[in-house]
């Protein structure tokens, strides 16, 4: 059916850019976006924020029966309020998720999921969580490579994650093969 | 027939398997239906299944895709679904329904079609007429992200059921052929009882034959039923039919006229004799009245008086009437007995019926035996009158002639003399007529051609009859041989020649016929004493002014004549009558006034004999020397026989009774050459007499006197003759020289 590939890319378009406009209506949050409005960038970021609680098995006894899994955000909260929208009414294994921001990567303690701003200091110093079980996200270029899990890139204008996996085996994390699915890239090796 | 029979078999039996194999054909078919139906649910779930366990994959793989907007991942997921070829398409919606990733393989440039309306639910799916679709909730975390839609087609379960349907179709053939060869089969045991039904009733409908009956049925079935009472009915037709048939041999064979008669006088029915009776020819003809063959006179009398009094229940009414022959005219005598007829339920008059009895035949006997009884007892009055007189006019005739022969020629007496002696002859020959008539006279009885007697007369007869009447002789081939004294058949000729020219005294025509007629057993039934066998004819017919009724039942008693007075003795036919009685034949007249009259005599034929030859009378002198014992006890009539033989130069011995004339006998010294003797004596018979006479006298002959011939006076060995009183002088002295004659011509 090559000859109709145009059309079908025209449509795949399409569809690609109204699943990007639904996006927040998954979880109700029409108020927070003017009508029609793109989400931008870090809504959607905090949305894949959550979402990969979903895919990810942490070490048995590092989640606690119903307390919350935090997700922190350390340096710079890129999310503003976007992150507390997202994670509100999730939860992952009947756990609910819970923003908290820190200042530091000593604040680490209890924290699940790790999102680490774009401060080069602190890239720099991810190696000294990478035994806790702890998913560490970052949209900081070469993040994997300073013993990162997964880093956001954008390819097309459209927000993806690379994942480094020997890093979540060093913290004993599980990472669904659903999740390796949809990276762009999946490091096997430190 | 047989066609007819044939094709109602194929019909039938047509008609019976092909009603199996309809009632098999809908049951297998409503049962495959309702398989396939069922066959077509289990193909739908299967199919459900299978499309769910595919929506449920694709749901799976595609959560990670959906959660971070990778439609490139769910298009790969989607991918896969090309291992299975019955999905037209494939498509993931987001929860609220906007479309994220598509799979179509059969057309790529497809817009994505909208999810399917109404409440969505984990998995809800539905089939239309060309396909199906199935919808399944992608979910994480317990939380509906999104769904799954797979539409599929059906060639499938199309297949699948096109297969299944060959094989039920296949099915459904071979079941209706074991139908078909089954009821095939089976279906003789059903049919055969039908067509032998159907058979017998079509003989029964088309030869009449009742006797004829359906195989019997083992089965108590309906069929079973049918046959045995078909049988049933049969056998009580058949009985009724064979007493119906006896009823009707017993009516239609009788002699007997049995009618019946519907109230409105029109003929219901008359058997064969009642057909004949009348003159139908054809059996049944319709629409006959009663006027058609009762005589108006008997018409109106049953119209008016019989039919109604039977109407009035007064009994049947019996009697004589007369009917009609539809083309012969007189009527016909008959004894009638009708009868209502009553309908055997209600007991009311349905028709009147007649049974009658032809009598004619019977009353015509009747007259004809009262004439001959009235003949026969006028003729022994007769006989015995004259065999009394006889031996009187032997002393009045005797006496006379021989005072005659004393008286000198020119006596004065002489004249007055001879008016008495003629009047003895009258008086003689009058008597030996009666005696004819009475049967008592002398016969010789010999075997004649009747053609050689009436071809003797010839002559005699022209000369009687005179000239102007034109005679006829017809002399037929086979008249034959017939036996009678030969003298009285020339004397039946003479006297109906004689009454026939009588009964034309203005000329006429004279018709003498001699012929054969074969009597037969009707002839003979109509006929009083004429049996059934040959007869000599003799037939004498005048056209002369005939005869009536009356007249004609009274020709043949003596003394009647419708002659003038002295124009004749009334007693020829009376003699003729005698004579043909005493040959054992009969006579029948036939007559109607102004038509002429017809006499047939008929005399029993001699067969297989010859005439014997007329014996001519010896004529010679009549005198003689010979000496003649006369034995008589009358002692006139013995004196005259005695005076009359002496006359004549005999010798003569007299003797008054029969030992006297024996003692003369062996007294007599001389040979006695004759033994003249009374028949009739008292001590010793003339035949007696005869006989003791031979042994003194052997071969010396006898003549007897007698005033009867009825008597056998034939003594064996004796030559031997009979003269009967009266007898004329020259008559007895003819027999005497005759048998002395004889004598001497077989002594010589």
């Amino acid at each position: 059916m090559a000859p109709t590939t145009p059309q079908f890319r025209a449509c795949m378009a399409i569809a690609t850019v109204f699943a990007a406009m639904m996006l927040p209506n998954w979880r109700g949050r029409d108020d927070l976006f003017a009508d029609n409005r793109r989400p931008t960038e870090y809504q959607v970021k905090a949305a894949y924020l959550a979402n990969f609680a979903k895919f990810v098995e942490w070490p048995a006894g590092s989640i606690t029966d119903d307390s919350p899994i935090p997700v922190c955000v350390a340096g710079q909260d890129p999310f503003g309020p976007a992150l507390d929208a997202a994670l509100s009414g999730e939860r992952v294994g009947g756990h609910p998720l819970v923003a908290r921001r820190i200042d530091g990567l000593r604040d680490v303690d209890g924290c699940r999921i790790l999102f680490v701003s774009s401060n080069e200091a602190l890239i720099d110093s991810v190696g000294s969580v990478e035994r806790l079980p702890i998913l560490t996200v970052s949209d900081a270029p070469d993040f994997l490579k300073h013993g990162g899990m997964i880093e956001f890139v954008l390819a097309s204008n459209r927000v993806r994650f690379e994942i480094n996996l020997a890093a979540a085996r060093t913290a004993g994390l599980n990472i669904s093969s659903e999740l390796l699915r949809v990276a762009t890239t999946v490091r096997k090796t430190p | 027939m047989k066609g007819g029979i044939v094709g109602g078999r194929r019909s039938f039996r047509r008609k019976l398997v092909a009603i199996s194999m309809l009632a098999s054909a809908g049951g297998l078919v409503v049962a495959s239906l309702a398989f396939i139906r069922s066959e077509l649910g289990t193909y739908r779930m299967n199919m459900v299944r299978s499309l769910s366990i595919q929506a449920q994959i694709v749901a799976t793989n595609s959560v990670s895709a959906l959660l971070f907007a990778d439609t490139e991942a769910a298009r790969n997921t989607l991918s896969a679904l090309s291992s299975a070829p019955n999905v037209t398409f494939a498509g993931i919606y987001t929860a609220t329904g906007e479309p994220f990733a598509s799979y179509a393989p059969t057309g790529e440039g497809e817009a994505l079609p909208l999810p399917q309306p109404g409440p969505r639910k984990a998995e809800r799916w539905q089939f239309t007429s060309s396909d199906m679709w199935l919808e399944r909730q992608i979910v994480s975390q317990g939380k509906p992200i999104g769904f799954v839609y797979l539409r599929s087609n059906l060639l499938e379960i199309q297949r699948s059921l096109e297969r299944y349907t060959r094989n039920v179709a296949i099915v459904i053939l071979i079941s209706l052929l074991v139908v078909f060869l089954l009821s095939a089969f089976f279906q003789r045991a059903l049919t055969r009882p039908l067509l032998d039904l159907a058979r017998t009733a079509l003989t029964v409908s088309r030869e009449k034959r009742f006797s004829v009956r359906v195989p019997p049925v083992k089965s108590s079935d309906e069929v079973g039923v049918l046959v045995n009472t078909f049988n049933d009915m049969l056998a009580q037709i058949q009985q009724h039919e064979e007493e119906r048939q006896k009823f009707v041999a017993l009516v239609e064979q009788t002699d007997d006229f049995i009618g019946m008669i519907g109230l409105d006088l029109q003929m219901i029915y008359m058997n064969g004799a009642g057909r004949r009776m009348i003159g139908l020819e054809a059996a049944g003809s319709p629409h006959i009245h009663i006027n058609d063959f009762f005589p108006e006179k008997w018409a109106t009398k049953l119209r008016d008086e019989i039919l109604p009094a039977i109407m009035r229940r007064e009994g049947n009414w019996v009697g004589e009437a007369q009917i009609r022959h539809m083309t012969r005219k007189p009527p016909v005598t008959v004894s009638m007995n009708v009868f209502g007829v009553n309908h055997p339920d209600s007991g009311e008059l349905m028709s009147f019926a007649a049974v009658i009895r032809d009598i004619s035949e019977r009353r015509s006997l009747e007259e004809q035996l009262r004439q001959s009884q009235k003949l026969e007892s006028i003729g022994q009055l007769a006989g015995g009158v004259a065999h009394d007189f006889n031996n009187l006019l032997v002393i009045i005739s005797g006496y006379s002639a021989m005072l005659l022969d004393e008286l000198r020629p020119d006596d004065r007496m002489r004249d007055r003399l001879e008016e008495i002696a003629r009047a003895g002859d009258r008086a003689a020959a009058l008597t030996r007529q009666l005696l004819v008539f009475s049967r008592r006279g002398q016969v010789e009885q010999k075997n004649i051609a009747l053609n050689e007697v009436v071809k003797n007369l010839q002559k005699m007869l022209r000369r009687l009859i005179g000239e102007d009447i034109e005679m006829v002789i017809s002399l037929g081939e086979s008249a034959g041989v017939l036996r009678a004294d030969p003298g009285q058949m020339e004397q039946i000729i003479i006297n109906l020649a004689v009454n026939a020219r009588d009964a034309m005294p203005h000329g006429g025509k004279l018709l003498i016929e001699t012929g054969r007629l074969v009597a037969d057993e009707e002839f003979a039934r109509s006929h009083l004493s004429v049996s059934p066998g040959s007869y000599v004819v003799l037939s004498v017919a005048d056209t002369g002014c005939g005869m009536s009724e009356e007249v004609k039942s009274r020709i043949f008693e003596p003394f009647f004549t419708t002659k003038g007075e002295g124009k004749g003795t009334g007693l020829g036919l009376s003699t003729v009558y005698g004579i043909v009685k005493r040959s054992g034949g009969s006579i029948w007249v036939y007559s109607e006034p102004g038509q002429g009259s017809t006499f047939k005599v008929l005399f029993p034929a001699m067969e297989g004999v010859s005439p014997d030859t007329a014996s001519s009378t010896a004529s010679g002198e009549l005198v003689g020397t010979e000496t003649i014992l006369v034995a008589e006890d009358e002692d006139a009539v013995r004196q005259y026989v005695g005076e009359l033989l002496m006359r004549r130069g005999f010798k003569v011995l007299k003797a008054a009774n029969g030992r006297d004339a024996l003692a003369i006998a062996r007294a007599y010294p001389g040979r006695i050459d004759l033994l003249l003797t009374d028949a009739v004596m008292p001590h010793l018979s003339g035949l007696a007499l005869a006989e003791q006479f031979a042994k003194l006298n052997a071969g010396v002959p006898v003549l007897f006197m007698s005033g009867y011939s009825d008597r056998q006076l034939q003594p064996t060995g004796l030559e031997s003759s009979l003269i009967q009183k009266p007898f004329t002088p020259i008559a007895l002295i003819t027999a005497v020289r005759g048998l002395l004659d004889r004598k001497a011509r077989v002594a010589s």
